[in-house]
């Protein structure tokens, strides 16, 4: 190749000898370049769907709004057989043995489970099963729950009728007909007031990318606090006392 | 090094017969060119996979801000949004648009003592506001906190026992305080969230651009992003829809608990205080007296959460008093003595009730062995 | 006008024109543009889920970028300053490449916010509701497209004068320079407040927030000058003064030390309060309840800076090759300090105590990549024309044809004799 008559002699990197083949190939390699690259791009241009963690399985029934239980209809029945009866058709004619409270001949689903107050005449009336009784030998009927369990409870009762215990449906508006405040029966079984343990609905998955793994130190602090051991500690000690009063009585 | 100059001007020949230099030049400068543009086609060409359903139309782009709207221009965006959810879910949504109440500021409690952790109030909350099954979108978050801290760090998100209540932990749902000074709406480049006379911060879902600086900005990690197409199953839509609250989001906006102001803005309890089995939450008219949440502020102790960054939220936790227990003969003696000194302090009923220390003090009261007989 | 369009497509033929190497680096970087074109329309078609986002870590790899280059943006001044306030006339033309950079960063800069977007297409409300003064991101809109315009009227005003072969008119751009320097401040001020004024991220909640991006930034910025000084010293014809290395030298070494001591100001605090308000700082640094993504990282970002800073306190590194690797040590060190070490940890734990790591995706990458290599072809492509004008190859009425064999010319000439 000859020294060019440029006026400013370029010492272009081309200006060597036999490079003429090579410039050409790679001159093309530009858009040979773009081609293959066009290609590859071509190849992965579906390549971005996402996948992600599977929607949480609810059961519909449990997002069902409705009082936690079904509170004894007033005046009392109970089914036998799958036919209503009225208490005192039974009660009239058998004499029950209200001192046994735990352990019941006849009511078998009823588990006494109120503490101390485990005999069932401390509640209903002796006379009249289809009410209730107070401590003053009232008798009242089963609408009026709530005056009987604040004889014990009358912190709770307190708080109910402000509104601050309890569940309140249909409407936060307090001067609509909507709204209905919940009796104590409602939400607990008299017999068993405290809430039976339940299980939990799926806890939440928002990682796209699934569940990290568990932290591998997650009790981290507890393990290493004295207050929370004492703690813990307190709470053994409470649990196996409890275990053991239950059996006694 | 060799010259593989494509841009060559026509007086710059090397050796050879200057037309076919200049041929071969532009031959090669048009093909990198076509492969070129070969290239950024292919580049450009994941938009196939792009719907009509996701490329906003002529009237969506050109939908004005919410306040912005004139009451027909509101009906005909409502009219397109309940065209588009037809097309999406094939079901005619009932979706307007819920101003707030006058004299309605709606304030939330939650009592610690009762919540079990049963997290129901979590996916009755999904099943009425419509979020993303999946990837799956909830508002309310329940932290089991072990007993003795209120350091959300040391709760754990993912508690998966068989039941709830575990008995060493307590739990503490948290969701959007819809706070009075709420540090999302200031931050918020477009005003595409702001606070409602009735106190609910809102996102107007069509003017969000995406920049989750809110998202950033929020001390209680209450606000989502979608960041995917949101997927919900046609026979899980809930119809019942307002603008502000619960209609379906596109991709690419923020949305966070509104308090289920479609419900709540006509009277109704929000979806989580409906289904909760305790009772533990409360939800409220603060301004009025009488509503419980003014009852609960007024006679419980309650606290809100990350008082120290002053966001003022309207949403309280509050812990019952220990109840004295009637059967515990301690509690009782503490009971009995505190109302010789104070009264009222425990609640005991006037007149009629009362713990009565022959409940327990014997072991077989008389009342008792009245029953007995 | 006429004049002007002509100096416009001129400048635009130019930046076709090179040797191998231009051309094999032009091409490489286009070749990452196109991929970041490509990741990024998969982001369009199935969103941000295609990063490694979450709600918890609500914002990674973009915005961290963007913090890093609004700093290295507000760094061009630091050659501006010796010239037009310490009257440094021999780094008077190096000003340019100095703000020319600064327009690159910037365009970078405002990419990544707009790919960080989850609806890029509602870009025209910020126009129609803009949340001025209360949000700190319109300030930062502002901020940005203010230093742009600033930058790009500055160097072009200098840069057509040299092409008309004009004395440029002081009045034209004297002010604008002044304007510019504390503009460049403001930017990452502005950028800093951004994160130091939510108090619901104790990590980021801190005043001296802004003091340490600006001395980052005015470490790294410079740094990068001089990387890229070097190679205009290679490849072209243009000389750089070595009093221009040796002032950016300086700036570099103070910047550095400034940012490291405010760096451990901030771990003092943090460690020895040992508060609940820790936890963000401790995951960084030592990792939280056994999870530590960003342990190697921060611990890296600081050995480099640490023998960065060694290094340029030593008279050796009036060497170049030692000044170069000292640069490229702290760039990446500050980087990774800044970005991921600044923007990710904030949301570690989450406000609600959660642990969630963050993890870039591939695609995420590529997006950050494509505006990476976008940036530096628009600083290569003004560079690549500014340097013909700025040494007289280029003028009204001499055409490219000079220029191009004069760079090419220069380009063997450095190959020969390096």
């Amino acid at each position: 190749m000859q020294p060019r008559p440029e006026p400013v002699p370029p010492i272009v990197a081309g200006a060597v000898p036999g490079s003429r083949v090579d410039a050409a190939w790679l001159g093309w390699s530009l858009p040979m370049g773009f081609v293959a690259l066009a290609m590859v791009l071509f190849a992965l241009s579906r390549d971005g769907e996402m996948t992600y963690a599977p929607a949480a399985m609810v059961d519909r029934g449990d997002l069902v709004v409705k009082p936690r239980r079904a509170a004894m209809s007033d005046p009392a029945h109970i089914l036998v057989d799958g036919s209503p009866q009225n208490c005192n058709g039974c009660h009239q004619i058998f004499q029950s043995n209200s001192a046994a409270g735990a352990n019941l001949n006849f009511h078998g689903d009823i588990r006494l489970l109120h503490g101390l107050n485990n005999r069932c005449t401390n509640c209903h009336d002796p006379e009249n099963r289809e009410r209730l009784t107070l401590r003053d030998g009232a008798s009242v009927p089963f609408a009026q729950t709530p005056q009987l369990c604040a004889q014990c409870h009358g912190t709770v009762f307190r708080d109910w009728e402000r509104g601050t215990h309890g569940k309140t449906l249909g409407s936060w508006m307090t001067h609509s007909d909507a709204q209905r405040r919940l009796n104590c029966n409602e939400c607990h079984n008299p017999h068993s007031p405290k809430f039976e343990p339940t299980r939990p609905l799926p806890g939440p998955n928002t990682l796209r990318m699934g569940a990290q793994p568990a932290s591998p130190s997650h009790d981290h602090g507890q393990m290493h606090s004295p207050l929370q051991r004492w703690l813990r500690e307190l709470d053994a000690a409470k649990t196996m006392n409890s275990t053991s009063k239950g059996g006694h009585q | 090094m060799t010259d593989i100059r494509i841009w060559e001007g026509p007086s710059k020949n090397h050796s050879g017969s200057e037309s076919e230099q200049t041929r071969r030049s532009f031959l090669r400068t048009g093909a990198a060119a076509v492969g070129g543009m070969a290239a950024l086609a292919a580049a450009l060409s994941p938009l196939r996979e792009l719907s009509s359903d996701d490329v906003p139309n002529f009237d969506e782009f050109l939908q004005k801000h919410y306040k912005a709207m004139t009451p027909e221009e509101m009906e005909a965006a409502l009219e397109r949004i309940r065209k588009k959810v037809e097309d999406r879910y094939a079901v005619r949504p009932h979706l307007r648009d819920v101003k707030p109440m006058e004299g309605v500021e709606f304030v939330y409690a939650l009592n610690l003592s009762r919540c079990i952790g049963c997290r129901k109030c979590v996916h009755a909350c999904v099943a009425e506001n419509n979020q993303s099954r999946s990837p799956e979108i909830q508002y309310i978050r329940v932290i089991e906190m072990p007993r003795g801290s209120l350091d959300v760090e040391k709760g754990n998100h993912h508690y998966d026992h068989p039941t709830v209540p575990d008995p060493s932990h307590f739990y503490m749902p948290v969701q959007c305080h819809q706070c009075a000074n709420p540090p999302c709406v200031k931050v918020c480049p477009v005003e595409a969230t702001w606070q409602e006379p009735d106190g609910i911060t809102v996102i107007d879902y069509d003017w969000c651009i995406g920049c989750r600086y809110c998202e950033a900005a929020c001390p209680y990690w209450a606000r989502r992003f979608n960041f995917a197409k949101p997927s919900l199953p046609r026979e899980q839509l809930n119809p019942n829809m307002s603008y502000l609250s619960n209609r379906p989001r596109e991709r690419g906006v923020m949305e966070k608990c509104h308090f289920c102001l479609h419900r709540t803005r006509e009277g109704r309890m929000p979806a989580c205080v409906e289904i909760c089995p305790t009772g533990s939450r409360k939800f409220g008219n603060v301004l009025d007296p009488k509503s419980e949440v003014s009852e609960i502020l007024k006679t419980k102790r309650v606290f809100v959460l990350k008082e120290d960054v002053g966001t003022l939220p309207r949403f309280f936790y509050y812990f019952d008093e220990r109840y004295p227990n009637t059967l515990d003969p301690e509690a009782v003696a503490i009971a009995e003595r505190l109302k010789a000194e104070e009264g009222d302090a425990y609640g005991c009923l006037p007149g009629a009730a009362g713990p009565r220390k022959d409940f327990v003090a014997s072991s077989t009261p008389e009342w008792w062995n009245g029953a007995r007989t | 006008m006429r004049t002007y369009l002509t100096f416009l497509f001129r400048c635009f033929r130019l930046s076709f024109v090179g040797d191998a190497r231009y051309y094999a680096w032009m091409f490489l970087l286009t070749v990452f543009v196109l991929l970041g074109i490509n990741a990024y329309c998969k982001q369009l078609v199935y969103g941000l889920a295609t990063t490694g986002m979450t709600d918890q870590v609500s914002w990674g790899f973009y915005i961290a970028n963007f913090t890093f280059l609004v700093g290295m943006a507000a760094a061009a001044v630091m050659l501006v300053i010796p010239v037009y306030i310490y009257k440094n006339r021999e780094l008077h033309d190096l000003v340019i490449f100095g703000e020319l950079f600064a327009v690159a960063a910037i365009i970078m800069a405002m990419l990544f916010v707009t790919v960080d977007l989850g609806r890029p297409d509602r870009f025209q409300h910020l126009m129609m509701r803009f949340n001025f003064p209360v949000s700190m991101l319109t300030w930062d809109v502002l901020v940005l497209n203010g230093y742009l315009l600033l930058n790009l009227h500055i160097c072009g005003y200098l840069v057509y004068c040299a092409y008309r072969r004009r004395q440029p008119s002081k009045i034209f751009y004297i002010p604008f320079v002044f304007v510019a320097i504390v503009w460049a401040i403001s930017i990452h001020t502005v950028t800093a407040f951004l994160y130091s004024g939510l108090g619901g991220r104790p990590f980021w909640n801190s005043a001296v927030v802004a003091p340490r991006f600006l001395a980052s930034a005015f470490a790294a910025g410079p740094a990068f000058l001089i990387l890229s000084l070097s190679v205009l010293a290679k490849f072209t014809t243009y000389r750089v003064p070595e009093k221009a290395f040796l002032t950016l030298r300086n700036i570099v070494t103070i910047a550095l030390a400034i940012n490291m001591f405010l760096l451990g100001s901030e771990a003092f605090t943090e460690f020895y309060t040992d508060s609940a308000h820790g936890a963000s700082a401790k995951y960084l640094f030592l990792g939280l309840h056994g999870r530590t993504a960003l342990v190697p990282w921060i611990w890296t970002a600081i050995a480099l800076n640490l023998v960065a800073m060694v290094l340029l306190f030593m008279p050796l590194s009036r060497k170049l090759p030692v000044l170069q690797t000292a640069s490229v040590m702290l760039i990446v060190g500050i980087w990774i300090e800044k970005g991921m070490g600044m923007i990710v940890p904030a949301f570690i734990p989450t406000p609600l105590g959660e642990i969630v790591e963050y993890l870039p995706t591939m695609n995420e990458t590529l997006v950050t990549l494509g505006i990476w290599a976008g940036g530096i072809l628009i600083y290569t492509i003004l560079v690549r024309v500014t340097v013909p004008v700025l040494t007289g190859r280029l003028t009204e009425d001499q055409d490219f044809e000079a220029a191009t064999t004069a760079s090419s010319a220069a380009a063997e000439h450095a190959e020969v004799h390096p």
